[in-house]
């Protein structure tokens, strides 16, 4: 079916990803995924890289909107400025993390020149982003029963309820299911490379 | 992960003084409890980012849906296109590609992915050459003609002839692909054999050697590799064609 193309203005982009309205993050997704493509492909071919920066530059302005609440405006910079900005020093930080920056035979020299994450962005919300990306990614690599059931218990749902819907014979049988599927999910997230390189740089910030 | 219950109680501050105090002597003495119990704490920060988490779900959703409507025919419209100027070519050249053809080509596109090399750069290995340690780093990125030049300083490490072997497939150099596979296979006595097999099947399959590619796939399929299903799902594919 053919939808006619919506344009937002920055306020109503902010709004709309403060009540996660699938058409504006739709909007965002056309308009600056792209952008945040071009960004990562100067140093790497892989996809994947793109759309990890994608997903936690949305979450770092999630971050933002959150802690200003209704205060939040973008004051002189454009959202485009903005978000783009945001992604760019996130996946310089992310190169630097995994120590591929100092490997790079293409990056600018204006990026080098860029302040410090630390000086513009919260150092600790980017991490927080990072940990809940690698989290829902090997959760989706879970099998779908036991997704559910950690989505369903994280979210506090009632047990028995549970426990009789999924056909388990009681509440008991829910739990230790519930406990192997998150053995398996931990397992997955601890032997991820980007898991070890945020906790490794964590580490080394500590000493 | 064996300690899952107590590693919950220990969190929700639910062990008794005892258990307690022997728990806290465990997580000093032994890393891999620590790193679970903090990844165990990080989901439950985690789990309440609740506007996060939904707007993810629905950027996934139209992420996977753009990403499909970029396929054409299990293809990425790149490589269709690619594949119908080659078409038009050969056409106009008076040849015709073979139906059979087309249909190899597309198993590989099914069936072929990437190695990551993420396995090879793991913290825990700790004795990886620096050379391979680097050539991996530059396989990571997609630059595989500096991977293989880094990969060549190790031609007696069979993790590198392994990854030198998928760099030469990423550059469409399926010949020197299967020499660096047939190399580890030769060795007969290493981690990387059925990597290798496999990888070696699907360039054969490639440059349309397709004798070859069955034999090496009925291996697989006859073994317990991880390739196995795979294996048996490709040879039944390629004998209906």
């Amino acid at each position: 079916m053919y939808r006619e193309m919506q344009t937002y203005g920055d306020d109503q982009i902010i709004e709309g990803i403060r009540k996660a309205d699938p058409i504006v993050l739709e909007f965002v997704y056309n308009n600056y995924f792209n952008a945040i493509r071009a960004i990562v492909k100067k140093q790497s071919r892989n996809n994947d890289d793109a759309w990890d920066v994608f997903q936690d530059t949305i979450n770092y302005l999630i971050d933002i909107i959150q802690k200003e609440d209704k205060d939040f405006s973008l004051n002189e910079a454009s959202f485009s400025t903005f978000f783009i900005g945001i992604g760019k020093r996130i996946w310089i930080d992310r190169l630097r993390k995994s120590g591929r920056y100092v490997l790079m035979k293409n990056v600018p020299d204006t990026d080098f020149s860029e302040p410090a994450l630390t000086e513009v962005l919260d150092s600790q919300d980017v991490e927080t982003n990072a940990l809940l990306r690698i989290y829902r990614k090997h959760l989706d690599n879970l099998h779908p029963d036991c997704k559910y059931l950690i989505t369903m218990l994280m979210n506090e749902k009632d047990g028995a309820f549970m426990a009789k819907k999924l056909q388990l014979k009681s509440t008991q049988v829910l739990y230790n299911k519930k406990r192997s599927c998150i053995k398996k999910l931990i397992r997955f997230v601890i032997n991820d490379p980007e898991y070890i390189n945020i906790k490794q740089h964590g580490k080394s910030r500590e000493n | 992960m064996e300690n899952l219950e107590k590693i919950e109680k220990y969190l929700k501050g639910e062990l008794d003084d005892d258990d307690l105090w022997e728990f806290k002597k465990s997580l000093h003495n032994d890393p891999q409890l620590a790193l679970e119990v903090e990844a165990m704490r990080d989901m439950d920060v985690l789990q309440s980012q609740s506007l996060k988490i939904d707007v993810m779900d629905k950027l996934q959703a139209i992420h996977a849906r753009k990403n499909r409507a970029q396929r054409f025919l299990g293809l990425p419209v790149r490589n269709a296109v690619a594949a119908a100027l080659l078409i038009l070519a050969t056409i106009g050249g008076g040849l015709l590609l073979t139906q059979q053809g087309r249909h190899n080509q597309q198993l590989f596109e099914q069936y072929y992915s990437l190695e990551s090399g993420a396995f090879g750069l793991r913290s825990g290995n700790t004795t990886l050459e620096k050379s391979l340690e680097q050539g991996l780093q530059f396989y990571e990125l997609g630059d595989y003609k500096s991977a293989i030049s880094l990969f060549d300083l190790s031609p007696d490490n069979l993790m590198a002839r392994l990854y030198k072997g998928i760099s030469y497939m990423e550059l469409g150099q399926f010949d020197k692909a299967s020499n660096e596979f047939s190399v580890i296979l030769s060795d007969n006595d290493n981690l990387f054999l059925d990597q290798a097999r496999w990888y070696l099947a699907l360039s054969y399959l490639k440059t349309g050697n397709i004798a070859d590619a069955k034999s090496h796939l009925a291996v697989i399929a006859s073994d317990r590799s991880v390739y196995k299903t795979r294996a048996q799902k490709l040879i039944n594919e390629l004998e209906n064609k």
